[in-house]
Parts: structure tokens; C-alpha cells; sequence
């Protein structure tokens, strides 16, 4: 279980993240939206202990993260936008190291590795160096790495980068397989449908407030929107976006091509 | 998709003021913005910048008070073209081979001609800073030489900006060249090696020079009737003295002839490797397509696991550090460039100790019995080693990484580093002591060669202990900014006291075997002490970086 109450982040005179409170319970997939700047990662870095708050308090499966950040990063795992992981090691080699950093038995870690990768069609890949993968492939490990330990919360920051297709079936069919085995998924996203298809309850968040806060169907009955992406739209955007975008495109047009 | 360039691509100028403009723009913000960090410490830059003031401030007043005006000209132009050197292959080389703006010009309308210019036209911007304040302390100095005309230090310092910005020049070439004329899959494995090459080849000619010229010097020395006037520092030196002794200038004509014809190859060889520079550079930074396997260094690697049963570490964290290093050691080109090139230094010493036969059984010759010898550099050098590597452990190209560091459960950064530190005690610490050992082996006698080796372990253990209390960084963990590893030489300072303290153990060790003993006994005394404590205080110490961003 996660729960925020009145948590705030202040970067000198800006606040990226500003009284945000809400409980997302074990078993439950929730989307965390906002648009760009809104504090989305802030959120997700404060929640895993990566940066202080400036007031309030957050706590992950009754633990309180300022004050026993280890529980807490003991029983989450992150998949963090950046994707970065040490490319010069092999998948195997990674995930190794990060199983140790979470105190995983040696022999179980070596046959866990060797068994999740399967899934992502990452076996026959352990032992080659990472600098040869593709974006997609990469992500893939640091999912993986993610998930090793068995952690009850898990904290995604745009999971789906990079990802062919298939891969991202599978995570989405993944999360919602943990899910109904109790496990509390915070998904941050910019990807409507996937939200949309995939979480019971959304948060939209603009300039570090939660705007809106509940499931799709309610927000969408309640800004009378047939999809999400209206939703969002009309919660986050104060101009026409599609008037401004045929604007823009006369501009662009406007010129001819540098010689 | 860039290519080839057929040769008569010219540059665009205003494309390269533009480039420049903002390659620079980027360079100070960069460097303004480090010092905001973490309790407003001083940029980088700046602290590269105090090193560079003091060092040459110390090398002109230690050469005036005791070198002739003509081995004072060729010392110093010796001492700026090494440190030029030094800046190009630790701070530029890699921006030259790996530019950090690849990725967004490459595919702009930018020819390669312009993208090079614009890159080695910054480098040299750059080391004309360093080498500016490096120059100030001899230059007012060199005013003082005796019977030195009034503009005499304007004619000096000319010629020293001349000297580095022909060295770095070089230095650069040789670069561009290996990235034009090598395959590109083995310069990638070459080019450590490359690093530490030069490296060496600068210190130990730099060595050369200091040792020949005070071994020719006489008080009447003069440049003109020695043949070190033929070699680079030679050329910048002779051009200085004959402003200040004119009998000198009859020779003067062979040195601005050697020195132009170079700088002409110099532009030659430039404009020949620009034509190809983006297509070259991009080929080195793509992924190999070749997929190779690695050797695992995995747990079951049995020689791992008996270090670890061995020394009863099996504690995750330290063995998640240890294998972390080694693997980062053995295949990450940012990690082995930062490294191993610290080598350098100490197999210098350890060569001109060979070569000058001062490395002499320390249970039999008294360690003061002549001057300075390589047996009283030995520890000092080996401090440096330990500093330089425990330091450079923190730096690595894919330092966003650490976001593993920040959420997973780390209960002791400690261990963690205890792990670390073993993996570079093996691979890059290790393998030098067991070089001394052979190199001690060769020139006394072996039971004595292999006490000597335990000492200087022993030495380094306590100083490793001592040098990781201040290091509260994750490894692997920061982004190297530009002028950081010579700002961090400018901690060379602190190995001063050490080497004092070294040289009393050495002194009373030496005794007899019973000392020997003793003195050992107290130095791991000494060192566990250092890792308790060091270790209680950082853990402390840790807690508030816990969140750090």
C-alpha cells in the first residue's frame, strides 16, 4: 500500500510537487498523469526515497519513507524513466549486482535470473555486453531487475520505452497478473491508452496538484469526455490544441527550405 | 547516415563561430553550475586552475635559486609541455574521441571540416587557460633572472604559450590520427594502452631532460653549446635566450626552422583529418555490431570465491561492490581511462630507479645515504596510486546509473566500498606491487624484496583506509567535469605529511629484522584503527546522502 498525505517538494522559489495526498491500496494499478513539469517523477523519487520532501509524509506498505527508507526500498522496486544501467556489464552480471544490493540469495538469484529472462526472450542475450542493445532490450533488464526481489510496491516512470509490442503485452498482462495477487502498482505515464486499458484509478496531476483523482469511467462521466485523452485534454490543457496545431503547421509551411 | 567527405568540403565559418559560441556558452555554465552543488563548493575548474598557479609558482622559485638562466628557460618549457600533455590526454582526449555533442550535430547540415575545427579550436581554448596560469609564477620569475632585459618575461611567456600550444597541438593529431588510420574495433581496445603510453613517454622524457640537463649543467651552461637544444623544449628555450644572451642567436635560426616546419605539419595533418573526423569519430562511438560473449565474472568464478572465504566477506553488498569493479575495470573504457592511466607515474619511477640503480636493499644501505633516490619516492608514488584510484572510482560515462545506488536497500555504503576497493586492489593496485616485487627481487636480495613489497603494502593499506574516510559518493555514480582530474591532483599536497611520516617508519623498520617487525605490526594496528573508526564516522556520516539527488 502506498499513502501521501499533504507530501510537497519546493526547488527553491518553484514547487514542483504541492500537498499531494492519496492512498493507492495493495492490489490496485493506479495511473499517475499529469503533463510535462507537472512533478510526476518528483513524486515517484520522493516516494522511493531518491530525494527529500520539503513537508509531508509518504509511507510504502506501513513504512514510513523518511524515517525507514531501507523497509521501504527493501519492499519496492523502480523502473526509473531514464532507463540507465551500467552498460558495460552483461544482463546476468546486472542483475546479479542487483540482486546482491537487495541481499538475494546467491544460487536463487543466478536460476531467477536465468528463469524471468526467458519470458523477455532475454535468455540467449545474459551473456553478451549491454552496449549492443537496443533501447527496447535494455529496458528490458532494468524491468527485470525491478521485479527480481518480489517487491509488494512497484513504482514505474514510463515503463514502455522502447518496448516492441510484444514486450509491452507482456508487462501490461504482468502488472495486472501482480496486481491481483495483492501486489500495489504506481504507474506514470504519458501513454493514455495504455493507462486507460490498464489501470483501475487514475490521478492527474498539473503544477504539482492532483486535478482529478479516480477511475476512468468516473472521470470520464464526470467531464462528460468519450475517451481519456479528452479527459486529460480538458482537465490540463487551457488552449485548443487542435486549433494550435493547424496554426503551427501553416507557420512551418510558410518558408521554403534553406538553401 | 554520415559518410565520407570528399576532400575539397571547405569550412563554414559562421557555422563555426556558432559551433564554438555555444560549445563554450555550455563548457562555463557547466562549470558555474558545479560549484553549486553540495555546500557551494568550489568549481572544478577553478580548483584546476589554483593547481596549475601553485604548481608553477614552485617550479620557478625552486629552479631560480638553484639552476643557471639557460637550464631555468629549458626546464620550465620542459615542465609546461609535459603538463600541457598531461591536460590533453586526462582531460580532452576522450572529448575528442567521444564528443558529447555528436549526437545532436551529427545529423545537422554540419560539415566535418567545421565540426572539427569548432572541437580542437575549444581544447585549445581551453588548455591556453591552464596553461596561461601555469606560465604567471615562472614568467614574473623569469624578470628576475640575472641580467635579465626589462620585457624579457613578455618574450618568455610568448614563447611558453607557443611550447603547449605546440605540444597539445601534437598530442591532438596523434589522437585524430589513431582515430583515422586505426580499425575502429581495436583502437577501442587500445586505446587504455594508448593512454598510459603517453603518459609515460612524457613523464619519463620530461625525467630525461630534468636529469641530463642537471647532469651537463655547469654554471657556464648555456643552451647553444648543449645538443639539448635539439629536442622541443630545446627549440622555445632557444628562442627566449636569444633575446636575453645574443650570442645565442646564431643558433636561433635552426630552432625557428624546426619549430615551424613542425607547426606546418601540424596544420597539414589537421586539415587532412578534418575531411573525415565526423565519419571517424561516429564509427568509434557506434555499438560494435559484433555481439561478443563474455567471460562471466560471475560468482562461481573460483578464484572470487576463495578471496571471499578467504577473507570471510560474504556479505552481499561488499560482494555486489567487488564484482562491480572488476567487471567496471576490466570493460568500461570511461572506468579503465581514469584508472589505469594513474599507472604511469609510479612505473616511471620505478624504470629511472632501475636505469639510475638507486633502488638498493633497504637492510643494508641506510635510506638517507645520498640524495633524493627512487627507494624515498617509492611511498609517495604508491599514495598517489591509492589516492588517484580510490578517487577516480566515483567517475564513470554512465553515471545516471546510480539510481540503482538511491533506491535499492544499501544498508552500509561502507561495505559496499570495502567491496569496491578489493576489486581495485586487485586490479589495478595489486598488479603494480607485485611489479615492484619483481623489480625488488631483481636488485636485492628476495627475502628482503618480498619484506620491502609487505611494507609498501602495508603502507598503502593504511593510506587507502585513510584517503576512503573522505570519500562519501557512491561508486560509479559522477558525471567527470572538465579540469576535475588535474583540479584533483592539486590533493598531491596532502601526500606530503604522508610521505614524511612513511619515511620515519621506513627509518626505524630498516633497523633490524625485530624492527621490521614491530613496525609492520603497528601499521596494521594502524590500519584497523583507521577502518573502525573511519568506518563508524562514515556510516554516520552517509545517512543524511542517503537522499541526496
Amino acid at each position: 500500500m502506498i499513502e501521501l498525505k499533504q507530501l510537497t517538494k519546493i526547488y527553491g522559489d518553484r514547487t514542483a510537487v504541492d500537498h499531494v495526498s492519496f492512498t493507492v491500496p495493495s492490489g490496485q494499478i493506479c495511473g499517475y498523469l499529469g503533463p510535462n513539469g507537472a512533478g510526476k517523477t518528483t513524486t515517484v523519487k520522493m516516494l522511493n526515497g531518491m530525494i527529500p520532501f520539503t513537508s509531508g509524509s509518504a509511507s510504502i506498505s506501513g513504512f514510513d519513507v523518511q524515517k525507514e527508507p531501507l523497509e521501504v526500498k527493501q519492499r519496492i522496486g523502480y523502473v526509473p524513466e531514464s532507463g540507465a544501467l551500467y552498460q558495460s556489464l552483461t544482463p546476468l552480471e546486472y542483475l546479479q549486482f542487483v540482486g546482491r544490493l537487495y541481499h538475494m540469495n546467491e544460487s536463487d538469484l543466478v536460476s531467477r535470473i536465468h528463469d524471468f529472462a526467458a519470458f523477455f526472450k532475454l535468455e540467449s542475450h545474459l551473456h553478451e555486453s549491454m552496449q549492443s542493445f537496443s533501447k527496447g532490450m535494455k529496458q528490458k533488464v532494468v524491468i527485470l531487475s525491478s521485479v527480481l526481489h518480489n517487491p509488494e510496491v512497484i513504482l514505474l516512470d514510463e515503463p514502455l520505452n522502447g518496448l516492441d509490442a510484444n514486450a509491452a503485452l507482456l508487462l501490461k498482462m504482468l502488472l495486472r497478473h501482480l496486481a491481483e495477487q495483492g501486489k500495489t502498482v504506481f504507474y506514470c505515464s504519458h501513454i493514455l491508452e495504455v493507462v486507460e486499458n490498464l489501470c483501475d484509478r487514475v490521478v492527474i496531476v498539473s503544477e504539482g496538484r492532483i486535478i482529478a483523482d479516480g477511475s476512468v469511467r468516473d472521470l470520464k462521466s464526470m467531464t462528460q469526455q468519450a475517451s481519456l485523452e479528452g479527459v486529460f485534454s480538458q482537465l490540463t490543457s487551457a488552449e485548443d490544441t487542435v486549433e494550435l496545431a493547424r496554426i503551427l503547421s501553416q507557420k512551418i509551411t510558410s518558408t521554403g527550405i534553406p538553401q | 547516415m554520415i559518410r565520407k567527405v570528399p576532400k575539397q568540403k571547405k569550412t563554414d565559418w559562421d557555422q563555426f563561430r556558432t559551433l564554438l559560441r555555444v560549445s563554450l556558452i555550455n563548457e562555463w555554465r557547466q562549470q558555474r553550475s558545479s560549484g553549486n552543488k553540495k555546500k557551494q563548493r568550489m568549481p572544478m575548474f577553478l580548483r584546476s586552475l589554483i593547481f596549475y598557479w601553485v604548481m608553477g609558482f614552485s617550479l620557478g622559485i625552486s629552479l631560480v635559486m638553484r639552476a643557471p638562466p639557460s637550464l631555468y628557460l629549458l626546464f620550465c618549457y620542459a615542465y609546461f609541455m609535459m603538463m600541457a600533455g598531461f591536460s590533453v590526454i586526462l582531460e580532452c582526449s576522450q572529448v575528442l574521441m567521444i564528443p558529447d555533442d555528436l549526437d545532436i550535430l551529427s545529423h545537422r547540415p554540419v560539415s566535418s571540416t567545421t565540426f572539427f575545427w569548432a572541437r580542437i579550436s575549444h581544447m585549445l581554448i581551453f588548455i591556453l587557460i591552464f596553461s596561461t596560469v601555469l606560465c604567471i609564477g615562472p614568467t614574473v620569475i623569469s624578470g628576475f633572472l640575472p641580467g635579465a632585459p626589462k620585457l624579457f618575461p613578455v618574450v618568455f611567456a610568448v614563447a611558453a604559450l607557443l611550447a603547449v600550444l605546440f605540444t597539445a597541438g601534437l598530442i591532438m593529431m596523434i589522437y585524430t590520427a589513431l582515430l583515422r588510420w586505426v580499425r575502429f574495433e581495436k583502437i577501442k581496445s587500445i586505446v587504455t594502452g594508448i593512454q598510459f603510453l603517453f603518459m609515460m613517454v612524457l613523464i619519463f622524457l620530461y625525467q630525461w631532460i630534468a636529469r641530463t640537463g642537471w647532469e651537463t649543467s655547469g654554471m657556464g651552461f648555456h643552451l647553444k653549446d648543449s645538443w639539448l637544444r635539439w629536442l622541443p623544449p630545446g627549440w622555445f628555450a632557444v628562442m627566449a635566450e636569444s633575446v636575453y644572451q645574443p650570442e645565442s642567436q646564431q643558433i636561433l635560426t635552426m630552432s625557428l626552422f624546426a619549430f615551424t616546419l613542425s607547426i606546418l605539419i601540424l596544420i597539414f595533418g589537421f586539415r587532412h583529418l578534418s575531411f573525415n573526423y565526423l565519419y571517424n569519430v561516429s564509427q568509434y562511438n557506434t555499438s560494435s555490431t559484433d555481439i561478443k560473449r563474455q567471460k562471466s565474472f560471475g560468482a562461481n568464478r573460483s578464484f572470487c570465491r576463495s578471496i571471499f572465504k578467504a577473507g570471510r566477506i560474504s556479505h552481499s553488498e561488499t560482494r555486489a561492490g567487488f564484482f562491480l569493479s572488476l567487471q567496471l575495470i576490466r570493460r568500461d573504457r570511461s572506468v579503465k581511462l581514469t584508472l589505469l592511466p594513474m599507472l604511469a607515474m609510479p612505473s616511471v619511477i620505478v624504470l629511472w630507479g632501475m636505469i639510475e640503480s638507486d633502488i638498493y636493499d633497504p637492510f643494508i644501505i641506510p635510506l638517507f645515504s645520498g640524495g633524493t633516490t627512487s627507494m624515498q619516492l617509492l611511498p609517495f608514488f604508491v599514495a598517489f596510486l591509492i589516492f588517484m584510484t580510490v578517487k577516480g572510482s566515483v567517475y564513470i560515462r554512465d553515471w545516471e546509473a546510480r539510481w540503482i545506488f538511491q533506491s535499492a536497500p544499501v544498508q552500509s555504503p561502507i561495505r559496499l566500498w570495502r567491496g569496491i576497493r578489493l576489486g581495485l586492489f586487485i586490479s589495478v593496485v595489486g598488479p603494480f606491487y607485485f611489479i615492484l616485487m619483481i623489480v625488488f627481487c631483481s636488485q636485492f636480495l628476495w627475502t628482503h624484496a618480498v619484506q620491502h613489497t609487505i611494507y609498501l603494502f602495508f603502507l598503502g593499506l593504511v593510506f587507502m583506509s585513510f584517503v576512503s574516510i573522505r570519500n562519501r559518493e557512491f561508486p560509479f555514480s559522477r558525471k567527470r567535469e572538465r579540469g576535475e582530474r588535474i583540479g584533483s591532483l592539486m590533493f598531491l599536497f596532502l601526500l606530503i605529511p604522508f610521505q614524511a611520516v612513511a619515511l620515519v617508519v621506513h627509518f626505524f623498520a630498516y633497523k633490524n629484522q625485530f624492527s621490521w617487525f614491530l613496525s609492520m605490526s603497528l601499521l596494521l594496528l594502524l590500519w584497523a584503527v583507521l577502518e573502525i573508526s573511519g568506518n563508524r564516522w562514515k556510516n554516520r556520516e552517509w545517512m543524511p546522502f542517503e537522499f541526496s539527488d
